[in-house]
């Protein structure tokens, strides 16, 4: 059977929108991050967590993780360890190293 | 209208494709550029990786062995190698001809290089064949390190996240995008012909697809337009059917005068080993 050159054009893009919006609409497209459930390594500490989460992830309470990453207790739990790197002129990674020392 | 206007009757396909791919880098652009500004995490925007569809093939393995993605990966990675996967079976490589953005930016720093020029500076045949099985060494090369490491190792050498994850910040990932850009003015799509694994693994799936660009010789004349207008360099006016290098950009039916020669049609029989050429754009 012959295929029109635009007829194959929508067939190529409703076939892979048509994949993304059966899989959204059964819920299967799933993109957001989830905290992890055990830390181990500086790896498993992601940048986009904050403080409370890092607390939660490592189970520990805030005030060790602020003591260990060297911050003034009154830091805002909800700060992004990304963002307080940043504030510090220090790279995520460089700044998570402090949890594990 | 000018025939060779993208707005001209008869260019239409060329319309809607480079629609498709304006569009998808559009929104690859809007999801790098989203995930700096919010940041990633529950509370945040997903990292680009997640509308990866190379991440659904990194993720895989670790997916269907311990149940758990890589980081950074998701469903949504699955999600998009499963409806990739599929357009190959049913269209052949057409994802990297009407879809995949990274493919989009190639061909328009190939067409400022076309521009600049006047022309392109394929490679000899003798050093082009064997580089095109560099992007199958690639693929196996990353899923050993991504199975091994059980991270995404190649992502730090990725020149599609160096783009599109509007970062910019000096890496191997940045460099390589550097170098592939200035190669692109020279060779139309280089990454896509030597380098992507995403590309090596359609290849494979491209000739089982249920359409297929067939030539047809009792209408073709010879004047190899096709050939010439091919930014994979294939064989085309001398080939049966295209096979699994064409990215089914259709840009050799548009090129070609004789409207029966070169025909989209569903058949069983896979295609024939891929053909190669690169002189023939000369």
């Amino acid at each position: 059977m012959r295929v029109g050159k635009i007829q194959y054009g929508f067939t190529v893009l409703i076939i892979f929108l048509s994949v993304i919006g059966g899989a959204m609409s059964l819920n299967f497209w799933v993109t957001k991050q989830t905290i992890p459930v055990t830390v181990m390594f500086s790896e498993d500490i992601r940048g986009w967590m904050t403080l409370k989460q890092v607390s939660e992830a490592m189970k520990i309470p805030v005030g060790e993780v602020k003591e260990r990453l060297t911050l003034p207790v009154d830091t805002n739990d909800a700060k992004s360890l990304k963002e307080l790197a940043s504030e510090r002129g220090l790279s995520t990674e460089e700044f998570k190293q402090r949890l594990f020392k | 209208m000018n025939k060779h206007s993208i707005f001209h009757p008869t260019r239409r396909m060329s319309l809607l494709r480079n629609a498709s791919l304006i569009g998808f880098v559009m929104l690859m652009g809007y999801f790098g550029i989203r995930h700096q500004i919010v940041g990633g995490g529950p509370q945040g925007s997903p990292p680009l990786d997640s509308y990866c569809v190379f991440g659904g093939v990194e993720t895989l393995w670790s997916y269907v062995t311990k149940g758990q993605f890589l980081q950074k990966t998701n469903l949504s990675n699955l999600v998009l190698l499963t409806a990739a996967v599929l357009v190959t079976l049913l269209t052949g490589a057409s994802f990297c001809g009407w879809i995949c953005p990274f493919g989009a930016l190639q061909e328009w720093i190939g067409i400022i290089g076309k521009r600049l020029f006047g022309k392109q500076f394929p490679l000899p045949v003798h050093i082009d064949r064997p580089l095109r099985y560099l992007r199958f060494v690639l693929l196996a090369l990353i899923l050993y390190m991504t199975i091994s490491t059980d991270k995404l190792w190649f992502e730090i050498h990725d020149p599609f996240k160096a783009f599109f994850g509007f970062e910019f910040e000096l890496s191997p990932g940045l460099v390589i995008l550097l170098l592939l850009s200035i190669l692109s003015i020279f060779i139309e799509r280089f990454f896509c012909k030597y380098l992507c694994p995403l590309g090596a693994l359609f290849s494979l799936l491209s000739p089982l697809s249920i359409i297929k660009l067939k030539r047809q010789s009792s209408h073709c004349i010879g004047c190899n337009l096709c050939n010439k207008s091919c930014p994979m360099g294939i064989d085309v006016a001398h080939v049966q059917n295209t096979g699994g290098d064409c990215i089914r950009c259709l840009q050799c039916m548009e090129n070609c005068p004789k409207p029966e020669a070169l025909i989209l049609e569903s058949g069983k029989n896979p295609s024939p080993p891929i053909p190669h050429s690169v002189d023939y754009r000369r």
